[in-house]
């Protein structure tokens, strides 16, 4: 017999290449030509043959394996539909929801910038929250470090940009004359600002995005070179970016930047810095080098800063992730459930596939089908689920977010955030095809250790569907996770539909506000008289009901101003400034004391109005009018108010009149009487009538306001209901099947049990007493974890009780319910037993 | 045409090594070392058919049903080698793809591509 030598050792291992069934039908017959082969051919030509023939054929026998296992993937998923489009729907919503939350971590996080080598541009913050310097202390960084190739200054900075149209506040970019060099992005058109520019005293230069460009200059390129006035000076548009470019931010497009010298003594006080690091220089050789001039800045007669830290320009800074990050927990938990469920789904789904094949199997084991073949088929089905549900769940995540946009003018923003590229593709089918084939997996196991005489002995009937722990486990998992999310989703809609709750305190109908910014033309008395006469105007103004102002500090605004309670305790209160008026437009009841009057005025005794929480807080039980706060006097007292959002909650104010805290910030809060539109463009006449150079912006109604206030829950409670419902149709389907084998199993037991007398009640209840004890497991660990997840919740949901016995109770009641009616359907035939027939037949 | 022609010409046309493998069978039933030996004799080795090709052919040819494992062979042989041999389909198959292919020289002939071969 011929002995092994290397080369039959190396084309046994090269066989491997071959599928398994393709190895073992043919493998030892192929090595015996092999052998035969040798002796008569040389080595080489037989060893090129050998291997480029395995290279041509090993590739296509697997595909060819491949296709029949989705071949039959196919058949065996088309034969039990709605369960499978159970499964991929499940897998869909989940993935839609996954989908959109990684694009937005996406954007923010993991994207590289689409900057030239924007892996060598870093950002260089004092590790304090707001990461800004001083700008004379930007200057000695900029001057004194060796090992960055630039350091740039840039700050977001409100200006009033006026060119054909009415003027108007937009947010501009500071940048120092170095701050393109650094970051190199291409131009469409003009030039970049320049180190020539950013002098002081030199001519000023604007430059402006593309998307500005086509809105306010029709996207003429005569535009360039025209003037512009910005802050009542004027500026030469020189330059276009891409509408993509926001610099090393990504909170959203910029549209004008601006030199920084340019805006002379209204140039920001802080600047953020970003530098681009020398060639062969790294990260930690820059810090070494800046904290050398962090330590002399501190010598040096300015209190610098603690110390300087550097990280990668395309990261969140650290200290806005600490802020990021309990949001992003409770995205992460609804992220978890959101694809715990569809693999449960799936899981049961195989698992049942697997039980109902097992007879298949049993046979194929017997005729000496791989246990890896079996397993391989298994898991070809959930490859298909994993693959149909990654399409849908893009599609779905699509779908959402063009309804999103339809809904709100959110598309701006959103299309900013939500860029599509490789990374949200690649990481939906990676987790799809995780999520899919580990909780295939187990089924697959199980599946492929069926044991082969008893699968042939129990004949088409799955035995041990019910004796299954991992059946069991399904099933209470799938009870308790839908009704976690069903709780969630009743709790969250209820809230929403709750005016109690989300009862904002005051009456938006009607309302509109506007932005109208003073800037620092007007002295705090020049300004005080010229809102006093915006006010006066607007009052006789025939649509107008009612009219206010409120400080960029104060309601309906971005930002509020928080103060410590000198001497009591470290909690804080807001400061909220507003024109008399205030709390009868937006319909605010007063509820002891008086409103502020004109006689409040800048000089006058401080007076204050206080709202129901902050007078608890300090005097409870007492009237509030007349004592003191931090040297003001309490002449008012107001119900608590939720301006903008849901979760602000029963938060503690003190208004203070406007004229006693000036601010050239404002917003502008008016009710109208007459059509809107009229209204609108009065305010803006009125205004522009008293100074044209005053820009009215961002007008909005009130009640849109808080209704994008809402959208995030909505998303919440749509996204768990629709889950929760999917992954509860799953669990009776379940149900019913486990109680219709028992009824089939066990006929003659029931037929003996009808015999001796049993009623059917008993008989109803020996049928499905397994089943609804899994029910009530399931329920039983769904509700407290609903109880955990709505302490969560909180944040978002203000005011709600942490556990809402009313949800709590309705979905425990539907549940069994619905639990009851799929054991019922089956157990009806087990109650109409006749026990001569069960006897006999069985 | 007959369900019976139909099902033949599903086949066709078959690709080289196909055919080559399936006339090498026409004259009696061989093992895989054979018919490698045969082909390659036959086109004076020209058509050289590795161990990997010529087994996924004999998958499919064996899936189709146009050949068969032959149980009986020489007493001395090594037992491990698996003996193939032509059905009757596959007989059919094979000459029809022949007659396909002839119908195709004569046309070349025809046209004078080619000359006519000259019978030996």
């Amino acid at each position: 017999m011929n002995k092994e030598t290397r080369s039959d050792r190396i084309y046994r291992r090269l066989l491997r290449l071959f599928p398994f069934d393709f190895r073992r039908e043919y493998g030892a017959d192929m090595h015996a030509t092999f052998r035969d082969e040798r002796r008569d051919t040389n080595v080489v030509r037989l060893w090129s043959s050998t291997l480029a023939g395995f290279l041509r054929t090993a590739p296509a026998e697997h595909l060819d394996v491949f296709r029949r296992d989705v071949r039959d993937g196919l058949r065996a998923l088309g034969r039990n539909k709605v369960v499978t489009l159970i499964a991929i729907m499940s897998l869909a919503v989940g993935l839609g929801a996954n989908i959109g939350i990684f694009s937005v971590v996406n954007a923010m996080w993991l994207k590289a910038l689409p900057l030239p080598d924007a892996e060598r541009l870093i950002r260089v913050t004092n590790e304090s929250a707001v990461g800004a310097v001083a700008y004379d202390q930007y200057l000695q960084y900029r001057d004194g470090n060796r090992t960055l190739l630039h350091l740039a200054a840039f700050q977001d900075t409100r200006v009033t940009f006026r060119a054909d149209g009415p003027p108007e506040i937009v947010v501009a970019t500071a940048v120092s004359g170095n701050y393109f060099a650094a970051l190199g992005p291409p131009l469409l058109m003009g030039r970049a600002v320049s180190d020539a520019d950013d002098r002081p005293g030199a001519p000023g230069v604007v430059m402006v995005s593309e998307p500005f460009w086509r809105d306010r200059f029709d996207s003429n390129p005569a535009a360039m070179g025209r003037t512009v006035v910005i802050d009542r000076h004027p500026f030469t548009l020189i330059g276009v970016t891409p509408g993509w470019f926001a610099g090393t931010d990504r909170d959203g497009p910029r549209e004008v930047w601006i030199p920084w010298n340019a805006l002379g003594s209204r140039r920001p006080d802080n600047s953020n810095m970003v530098g681009r690091l020398r060639p062969g220089i790294s990260m930690a050789q820059a810090q070494a080098d800046l904290a050398v001039i962090a330590t002399q800045l501190r010598r040096g007669p300015q209190e610098g800063p603690a110390a300087i830290a550097i990280y990668p320009a395309r990261m969140v800074p650290p200290a806005l992730t600490a802020q990021v990050v309990p949001l992003l927990a409770f995205f992460i938990v609804l992220v978890g459930l959101s694809m715990l469920i569809p693999c449960l789904n799936i899981g049961s789904l195989l698992l049942a596939r697997a039980a109902e094949r097992r007879r298949e199997m049993g046979i194929r084991l017997a005729l000496g089908a791989g246990r890896t073949q079996l397993m391989r088929q298994l898991l070809t089905e959930s490859f298909l689920i994993a693959v149909s549900g990654g399409v849908a769940g893009a599609a779905v995540f699509g779908v959402t977010v063009t309804i999103l946009m339809a809904s709100f003018d959110l598309s701006r923003d959103f299309s900013a955030r939500m860029v599509f590229d490789w990374h949200v593709p690649a990481f939906t089918m990676a987790i799809s095809l995780a999520a899919t084939v580990m909780f295939g997996l187990a089924p697959a196991l199980h599946g492929a250790n069926t044991d082969v005489l008893g699968a042939l002995k129990d004949g088409e009937a799955t035995a041990p569907i019910t004796r299954s722990r991992l059946r069991a486990g399904f099933i209470v998992a799938q009870v308790s996770v839908s009704a976690l999310l069903l709780v969630i989703a009743a709790l969250v809609a209820r809230t929403l539909n709750n005016p109690q709750i989300i009862d904002p305190g005051f009456s938006g109908d009607g309302v509109f506000i506007g932005a109208i910014d003073l800037g620092h033309e007007y002295s705090r008395e020049q300004g005080v008289s010229f809102l006093d006469a915006v006010l006066e105007r607007l009052e006789a103004h025939p649509g107008v009901a009612s009219v206010s102002l409120s400080g960029a500090d104060g309601p309906l605004s971005v930002g509020s101003a928080k103060r410590d309670i000198a001497g009591q305790d470290s909690d804080s209160y807001a400061r909220y400034s507003i024109s008399p008026g205030h709390f009868r437009t937006l319909g605010i009841p007063l509820l002891a004391g008086r409103d502020f009057t004109a006689t409040d005025r800048a000089g006058g005794a401080p007076v204050g109005i206080v709202n129901n929480a902050l007078a608890h807080r300090y005097w409870v039980g007492e009237n509030p009018v007349g004592k003191q706060i931090e040297g003001v006097e309490v002449v008012g007292l107001v119900r608590d108010t939720n301006y903008t959002a849901l979760n602000e909650g029963r938060r503690q104010v003190l208004y203070v009149p406007l004229a006693q805290s000036y601010n050239a910030e404002n917003t502008l809060v008016v009710k109208a009487s007459g059509n809107p539109k009229e209204v609108l463009s009065g305010v803006r006449e009125v205004v522009a009538h008293l100074d044209p150079d005053i820009p009215v912006s961002n007008m909005m109604a009130v009640n849109d306001l808080t209704t994008i206030s809402r959208v995030p829950l909505r998303i919440v409670a749509t996204l768990s209901g629709v889950l929760g419902l999917l992954s509860l149709g799953l669990a009776l389907m379940g149900l019913y099947g486990v109680v219709a084998f028992l009824v089939r199993q066990r006929t003659r037991e029931i037929g003996i049990r009808v015999a001796l007398g049993a009623t059917p009640s008993r008989i109803m209840w020996f049928v499905t007493r397994q089943a609804m004890r899994w029910t009530l497991s399931g329920l039983a660990l769904g509700a407290c974890g609903a109880v955990a997840v709505s302490r969560v919740l909180r944040f978002l949901l203000h005011g709600a009780s942490s556990v809402d016995p009313i949800a709590l109770a309705g979905v425990a009641l539907a549940l069994t319910g619905a639990a009851y009616g799929a054991c019922w359907i089956p157990a009806r035939r087990a109650i109409r037993t006749d026990p001569m027939m069960a006897l006999r037949d069985g | 045409m007959s369900p019976h022609t139909l099902e033949v010409e599903k086949y066709l046309p078959l690709t080289p090594p196909v055919f080559h493998v399936l006339v090498a069978l026409a004259d009696g039933d061989k093992h895989g070392y054979a018919i490698l030996k045969e082909v390659a004799d036959r086109t004076a080795g020209k058509v050289h058919l590795s161990s990997g090709t010529l087994y996924a052919i004999i998958k499919r040819l064996l899936q189709d049903g146009l050949i068969d494992e032959i149980d009986e062979r020489p007493d001395h042989d090594d037992q491990r080698r698996r003996y193939y041999g032509l059905t009757a389909f596959g007989r059919q198959v094979a000459a029809a793809e022949a007659e396909r292919m002839e119908a195709l020289l004569t046309a070349a002939r025809a046209k004078r591509l080619i000359r006519k071969s000259r019978r030996v």
